[in-house]
Parts: C-alpha cells; sequence; structure tokens
C-alpha cells in the first residue's frame, strides 16, 4: 500500500487553491461589463422603464411649474450631489402636486417628490435628509433589485418592451406605496447621513423628522405614505440620531432663508 | 489522474458497477443540483453513507467522490451566495463577479468531466487517483 506524505498532500491541495485564484484573476482581467455591454443594456432598459412608470404616476398629480419652487428643489439636490461628487446630470426629479406625504425613487435617477411632503417637513434639514435617503436608494441601484424582487425579471423585460399596462402600474405602485427591505433602508439611512455631512447639514433633524411622522402615524387610521413605505421609523429615529451624535459639522443651511420660505409656500 | 493501484485484490464486476456509481451520483444530482450546490453533496455523502460497509475498492471511490464535492460545494455556495446579494442586497454587478461565475464554471466542467471519465474508467476496472483528492483519500480510507 503506498501512503503519498501528509506534505506531498498539503502542498497539491495549495497548488490547487492556488490555481482557481489565479485562473480568477487571469479571467478578472478582461473587462467583462463592456465586452458584455452589462451597464449599457441596464441603463436603456432603466430608460425605458422609467418612462412608462413615471407616465402612470404622472396622473396621480400635475407638475409643479413654479420656477422658484423647482429652483429651490433643484438647490437642495445640486447641493448634495457636489459634496458628495454624486454625478447630478443624472438625476432628474420631479415635483408633483399631491397631498400624500411622500418622495421615491424609480429607476434611471428619476426622483418624485411630492408637495404634501414640502408642506409636512418643518426645517429645511427634514427636507435634504429625505432627498439624500432617497438618493442614496438611486445610487446603490436599489430601485432595481426592488422591482426585481417584488415584480421578476421577465415582468420587468415586459414592461420595457412597451407591453403590459397593468404591468407598468403594478411597478408604479411598488416603487411609490411599498417598502425596500430593512437591509436597503438602513444602507440608504447610513448613506443619507454621509450625504448630508459631507454637505455640511446637520443630519439629526432627519431622524426627529422620522420620529414625528411616526408619532402622528400611531394617532391616525391612515398613515403618511412615506411612513408606510419606511417602516420601523421609530428604531430608524434611535440609530441615525446615534450615529449623528458624534459627527463634528460646520452646520449650514442649502437654501437662503428665502429660497426655503419660496419653497414652503407651494401648498399641495 | 491515473495512478497506482493501491489494492491488492482485484476487484469483481459488481463492485466496479458500486464504485463507478459513486462519481454518476454526483453527476446525476448536479442537473437537481445547479441553483443548490448543497445538493450534490448530499447525493453523494447518502451514497458514501450507502456504501460504508461495502468493499474496500467501493469506499475508496466513494470516498473519493464526496471528498471531491467539498471544495465544488465551497465555491459555488459562494457563487450562490454572491448572486442571492446581488439580486436582492446592496451588492451591484461587477467585474469581479462575472470573473468569478465563469471561473467557477471552468472549474465545474473539468470536474464534470473528470468525473465521467473516471466513472468510465473504474467501470473497466482501470483504478484512477484524482490529484490531492486521492492522495487525501489513501489517508482517509483504510482497507
Amino acid at each position: 500500500m503506498i501512503h503519498p506524505s501528509f506534505k506531498l498532500i498539503l502542498f497539491q491541495g495549495l497548488l490547487l487553491v492556488a490555481l482557481f485564484f489565479a485562473s480568477w484573476g487571469i479571467v478578472s482581467q478582461v473587462h467583462w461589463m463592456q465586452v458584455l455591454h452589462i451597464q449599457e443594456l441596464s441603463e436603456k432598459s432603466e430608460k425605458k422603464l422609467s418612462e412608462l412608470i413615471l407616465s402612470s404616476i404622472e396622473r396621480q398629480g400635475e407638475e409643479v411649474t413654479d420656477i422658484n419652487a423647482r429652483g429651490a428643489l433643484d438647490s437642495i439636490i445640486t447641493g448634495i450631489c457636489t459634496a458628495n461628487k454624486l454625478d447630478r446630470n443624472k438625476i432628474t426629479y420631479h415635483l408633483l402636486y399631491n397631498k400624500e406625504v411622500n418622495a421615491f425613487a424609480l429607476p434611471a435617477g428619476h426622483l418624485v417628490i411630492y408637495t404634501g411632503l414640502i408642506d409636512a417637513v418643518k426645517q429645511e434639514e427634514e427636507l435634504d435628509g429625505v432627498i439624500g435617503h432617497e438618493l442614496a436608494h438611486i445610487q446603490l441601484s436599489h430601485v432595481m433589485k426592488k422591482l426585481i424582487k417584488e415584480v421578476g425579471i421577465s415582468v420587468l423585460a415586459t414592461i420595457a418592451g412597451s407591453k403590459g399596462t397593468e404591468a407598468i402600474t403594478k411597478a408604479g405602485k411598488i416603487l411609490s406605496a411599498t417598502a425596500f427591505d430593512r437591509v436597503l433602508e438602513k444602507d440608504a439611512d447610513l448613506t443619507a447621513i454621509k450625504y448630508l455631512t459631507n454637505a455640511n447639514v446637520d443630519p439629526r433633524p432627519f431622524g426627529n423628522f422620522l420620529d414625528r411622522l411616526a408619532k402622528l402615524a400611531s394617532g391616525k387610521a391612515s398613515y403618511p405614505t412615506w411612513i408606510n413605505t419606511h417602516p420601523d421609523s421609530r428604531d430608524r429615529a434611535v440609530y441615525l440620531r446615534e450615529r449623528s451624535k458624534h459627527l463634528r459639522i460646520n452646520h449650514r443651511k442649502l437654501l437662503s432663508k428665502q429660497t426655503w420660505g419660496r419653497l414652503k409656500s407651494i401648498k399641495p | 489522474m491515473r495512478g497506482r493501484p493501491p489494492f491488492s485484490y482485484i476487484p469483481g464486476e459488481h463492485e466496479l458497477e458500486q464504485a463507478s456509481n459513486s462519481y454518476l451520483m454526483s453527476l446525476v444530482a448536479l442537473i437537481a443540483g445547479l441553483p443548490l450546490p448543497i445538493i450534490n453533496l448530499i447525493a453523494t455523502l447518502v451514497f458514501f453513507i450507502g456504501n460504508r460497509k461495502g468493499s474496500y475498492f467501493v469506499r475508496w471511490h466513494c470516498t473519493q467522490a464526496l471528498l471531491s464535492q467539498f471544495s465544488l460545494l465551497l465555491v459555488n455556495s459562494t457563487g450562490f451566495y454572491w448572486t442571492m446579494s446581488i439580486l436582492f442586497g446592496p451588492v451591484q454587478v461587477s467585474n469581479h463577479y462575472i470573473a468569478y461565475m465563469l471561473t467557477i464554471i471552468l472549474f465545474n466542467l473539468a470536474e464534470l468531466y473528470a468525473t465521467i471519465y473516471t466513472a468510465m474508467q473504474v467501470r473497466k476496472g482501470i483504478h484512477i487517483a484524482w490529484w490531492f483528492y486521492g492522495g487525501l483519500t489513501q489517508l482517509i480510507c483504510k482497507p
């Protein structure tokens, strides 16, 4: 009976592991994302998907045309994007007349904000926090992940092919009225704190806003939609405050008092 | 891959069939196990347990088939977990992910070829000891 030495087996095993990692390293040298046009394909289908969902959502509220209000919102988004080196040109916002306290992200960098939310916030930083949170969902590609999970990739392909009005409405409802899962929400919250901190905006009012909405929700039969789509708001407010406690920021506001006043004057 | 036979006897026809089946077992399970890598291992483990009182030749090949599944389980499970994290978690598709998936496909194909080849050779009575797994089997499996 021939017994191979333990050292030889160990050597062979290590060589096998090395072969695996070397193969992975070599295959990684090819730019697969470019070769397979993955980025390009997903951008095209996301754009198409977003246009269709947006057209279904825009039926629920007219777009705000007030230049002052739009300018104010644009300043907040640009301020956060610039401070965090995010591509501002990839974000398109839509300010819609709607009494619901809601804001949500759509594929291809579209951000929808209802006037109900503007009305519900008490200070600019609260709105900055919600916008930062939704921008984080966009930047971290949470929107497509949520759609794939809830609707399924085959249905999304049908929508992108301009078929299935029911599926478009369903996708719109999922993005505007249902929650992301807990991991993605926390991910977006923590990223929002980072965004606000980099923009020298105090993130604490964002936590206070969540708390206030949660209290408001507990006293009413109908929840403000943003709370409905962002459950566990009290827990989130706690960890948001905890994370913000030790931050040293030279607080500033992204809008002047006057501009903020103009934005707040928009009634849902 | 072809090694010196560690057996002091010539295995009978029934033993050759059983030993060859241990490789085929992992092959059949591969079809069901593609989305869930653990299925391959479970199938081979069940066959291994079923033959643990078999002759040395049968036990030896069942052990080699089982051991070869462990490393595949490891790399395939990583690929499975990575894919799930992309679909449902915060992870994004990257060049490293695509390269990893291609590498595990290559390794799975190599293992598939080796399994089919070994099953055929063992059925003919030719002993096959794999690189690393053969030596490891020799250490674990006693006559």
